[in-house]
């Protein structure tokens, strides 16, 4: 009876207009994703060898002159003080000459290793000195001006590309993945998903979910006089629409995936889940403080978050939907608690100023935030990843478990009325 | 007959569990959100140009040290320089308290980081300069605060400013709304097929009772999410006059009391919610489906966020003036490159869509009935 039941609310999920709805909305998101989103994506540090080449030519041409001035100044009988920046480029010029011209001998004879060593060792020095001696003849990009602190902002980019090309180059020696530019670049298929995986991409994903489960109940109303006397309790009822809607689901994300992995592998490649990346832990002892690990155990942290937070959303809106009696309701009042803290708290040291935060199941809806690190760096302070998101994610979702006990156990409330 | 009819259809709206949670979610969201702009300093004038301070003086020092690199270079560090002088003068102003220096000093930096366009500043790489327009949009606003004599507030959780941040915020996601407010406008009528039969009541007064209906759940939480926005920001942190200005767009960027911002708001939703109600009439007879309806007008709106050089071609689409905000602050004939997109122009546009939706569905009923 269990199966045939089973069965029978999956084929009514599958044909239901809103859900094909849904699932052509997530194909074309893909495909957006993966045809214009990810070739347009900016790479802030690219390994080309043009503006390395440039910026070359241009400091040595500026070293020379600032040798020139340092022995202008030091002419017997001259009272001539040589400008810092004569002098800082004295000091320091050498040794990044020296990184680029071994940088541009690596990307021209493509030896990708040699690349990653001499680059890391080159955004470790500039970061040092710009960030902690202050050497202003250096400037960290743009583009890592992110959150209107640009010189924070720029020290976090230059640390984690650092730790990224150290924990590739590991990677390589101890377990054989090769190295290439497009893995240096995080353009590879599953290192682009890793990285986009997170904020209002996966919010969206969850939104989705809310309104799979939102009709699964209320549905009903449809095969009343069909449904009314079947023998299953409203508990079994309830788990086996939570499985078909998990079915969707999952059958809709898979489905999404693989069209991205489709569009986006043969241009960029697949790369590997035994790639290695990094993930940072927060400021410990006043330096920013990075661990490498492989991609697979991103994935793996990734879908153990998505199938708790998934499972908490379809709870939800079941329960929701049986309290309330009305599947827009649920739907909206799920989806705006799932956008609940991007909303009211993803902002610049909130975590430092509200450490409570960090206690909250809704900090972790957007999963690649949190498991990246990139939410210890927003809330300014370290924790806040994979161990600190389980627990309060286990307790929501506990807490529904024993709501939705206790709603089946009032007799005077069905799942569904006649009249609803 | 009429009246108990609309009537009859305004108290199914008005006690659709949905409707009450929208608008009163909509309301709260617009009173209450305040208490996020104090927590996270939202809108902090003071946050905004201490950061831009801090580029500007990196990008300062860097050509310093550099000893001007390039020749080409010394227009940016001169007008770099000049920018550091204006703010050396509005901080005057500011410690001074001094308001018609502070602004008269605003005026003169804004001035100064538009001349600074003229060669893109070049090799200033990491200057936070904000774009062209934006800078456009702020020295309209402050020359009107001088030439009114109003002292610039540097926050945005006063009433009156916080007013200008509630609106121009809900004024982007105001389509949404109104979207899902309306997303079942005609399923009472599929759905109750026999009982509505035969009714003797004419397409065009369904239409027009509908708008009605909308119109009344739309613009009547709107406007006590903004008194009630207004008065419970002022009661927290102080009142402010409402001549305090907001940018709008006509023919040029202009600065507007922001009681005249809120009058020309709720005029254009009320545009927004005719074209909204005829889509959603039409969408429901085609697809007899609250969800389609939904995800294609949500399908519509995404369309604005194309590329600026593919949205010049589809200009005569409603999509590009779904965005409230973008069309009252001038974005729309800025992304476009039309200059005459303001929003007597976009309000007439979506009027003519609105009118072609219309004969749409009412050929649809005529022809098939309303049979689900």
């Amino acid at each position: 009876m269990k199966w045939r039941y089973f069965l029978f609310q999956l084929k009514a999920f599958l044909i239901n207009p809103k859900n094909i709805g849904l699932f052509i909305a997530t194909v074309i998101m893909s495909l957006y994703f993966s045809l214009v989103s990810v070739p347009n994506r900016q790479v802030i540090e690219q390994v080309d060898a043009k503006p390395i080449g440039k910026e070359y030519i241009d400091d040595t041409a500026f070293l020379k002159v600032a040798r020139q001035e340092i022995a202008y100044s030091k002419k017997p009988g001259y009272d001539y003080i040589p400008s810092k920046g004569a002098v800082d480029a004295v000091s320091t010029y050498p040794q990044v000459l020296s990184y680029d011209k071994k940088i541009l001998l690596a990307i021209k004879k493509k030896a990708w290793d040699a690349y990653a060593k001499y680059a890391s060792a080159r955004y470790q020095y500039i970061d040092e000195l710009i960030f902690v001696e202050g050497n202003q003849n250096f400037l960290y990009p743009a583009a890592y001006n992110q959150n209107d602190n640009f010189k924070q902002d720029g020290h976090f980019g230059y640390q984690r590309t650092y730790h990224l090309y150290n924990a590739l180059l590991a990677g390589k020696k101890d377990k054989q993945t090769e190295l290439n530019k497009n893995i240096l670049e995080e353009r590879t298929a599953l290192q682009v998903i890793q990285n986009s995986l997170s904020g209002w991409t996966v919010l969206i994903m969850v939104v989705i979910v809310c309104f799979f489960a939102a009709d699964i109940v209320t549905n009903d109303r449809k095969y009343y006089t069909v449904l009314e006397n079947i023998p299953l309790s409203k508990r079994t009822i309830l788990w086996l629409k939570t499985g078909v809607v998990e079915v969707g689901v999952l059958l809709d994300f898979v489905v999404a995936g693989i069209i991205a992995l489709l569009c986006i592998a043969p241009r960029y490649g697949l790369g590997s889940l035994r790639l290695n990346t990094v993930d940072y832990l927060g400021k410990i002892n006043f330096k920013a403080t990075f661990r490498t690990e492989t991609l697979g155990m991103y994935y793996l942290q990734f879908i153990i978050f998505a199938i708790i937070i998934s499972f908490i959303f379809i709870r939800l809106t079941i329960l929701l939907s049986i309290v309330l009696r009305n599947e827009y309701v649920a739907g909206m009042l799920s989806s705006l608690f799932a956008i609940s803290a991007k909303m009211l708290y993803f902002s610049l040291g909130m975590g430092f100023v509200y450490p409570f935060l960090e206690k909250w199941p809704m900090t972790y809806f957007s999963i690649g935030d949190s498991i990246t690190g990139n939410l210890a760096y927003l809330m300014d302070a370290p924790g806040w990843g994979f161990t600190a998101g389980l627990g309060p994610l286990i307790c929501l979702a506990l807490v529904i478990e024993i709501l939705l006990f206790l709603f089946t156990q009032i007799k005077s409330i069905p799942l569904v009325r006649r009249g609803d | 007959m009429k009246r108990t009819y609309f009537k009859a259809n305004f108290t199914i709206a008005r006690k659709s569990k949905k409707n009450i949670l929208l608008m009163g979610a909509l309301v709260l969201f617009m009173v209450l959100f305040v208490l996020v702009v104090e927590a996270q300093n939202l809108g902090d004038n003071y946050r905004q140009w201490r950061s831009y301070y801090d580029s500007l003086e990196v990008n300062i020092s860097y050509f310093d040290s550099s000893l001007l690199r390039k020749q080409e270079y010394k227009e940016t560090y001169d007008n770099l320089n000049a920018q550091e002088g204006c703010i050396f003068s509005l901080q005057n102003g500011e410690v001074l308290s001094d308001p018609q220096t502070y602004l008269d000093g605003s005026i003169t930096l804004f001035q100064t980081m538009l001349d600074g366009y003229h060669n893109n500043y070049l090799g200033a790489s990491t200057l936070n300069v904000p774009p062209k327009y934006q800078l456009h949009q702020r020295l309209v606003t402050y020359k009107y605060l001088y030439h009114h004599r109003i002292p610039a507030v540097m926050n945005s959780k006063a009433s009156a400013t916080y007013l200008i941040y509630i609106l121009n915020f809900v004024a982007i996601f105001i389509f949404f709304y109104i979207l899902l407010i309306s997303n079942d406008v005609w399923m009472v009528k599929l759905d109750h097929d026999t009982v509505l039969r035969n009714i003797p009541y004419r397409v065009e007064d369904e239409v027009k009772g509908k708008t009605m209906i909308n119109l009344a759940l739309t613009l009547g939480p709107l406007l006590i999410g903004l008194v009630g926005a207004y008065l419970f920001a002022g009661l927290r942190n102080g009142f402010r006059s409402l001549n305090y200005p907001n940018v709008f767009y006509f023919n040029k960027i202009i600065a507007i009391p922001v009681w005249l911002d809120c009058l020309l708001f709720l005029l254009y939703t009320a545009v927004l919610v005719v074209f909204v109600t005829s889509l959603t009439l039409l969408l429901n007879q085609l697809t007899k489906n609250v969800y389609l309806t939904t995800f294609i007008g949500i399908a519509l709106y995404v369309l604005t966020y194309l590329p600026a050089k593919m949205l010049k071609f589809i200009v005569w689409l409603p999509s590009a003036y779904l965005n409230v905000n973008d069309v009252l602050n001038g974005t729309v004939a800025s992304k476009t490159g039309f200059a005459g997109l303001n929003l007597v122009t976009s309000g007439c546009i979506l009027l003519v869509w609105s009118f072609i939706l219309i004969i749409w569905f009412r050929y649809l009923v005529n022809k098939g009935g309303i049979a689900r």
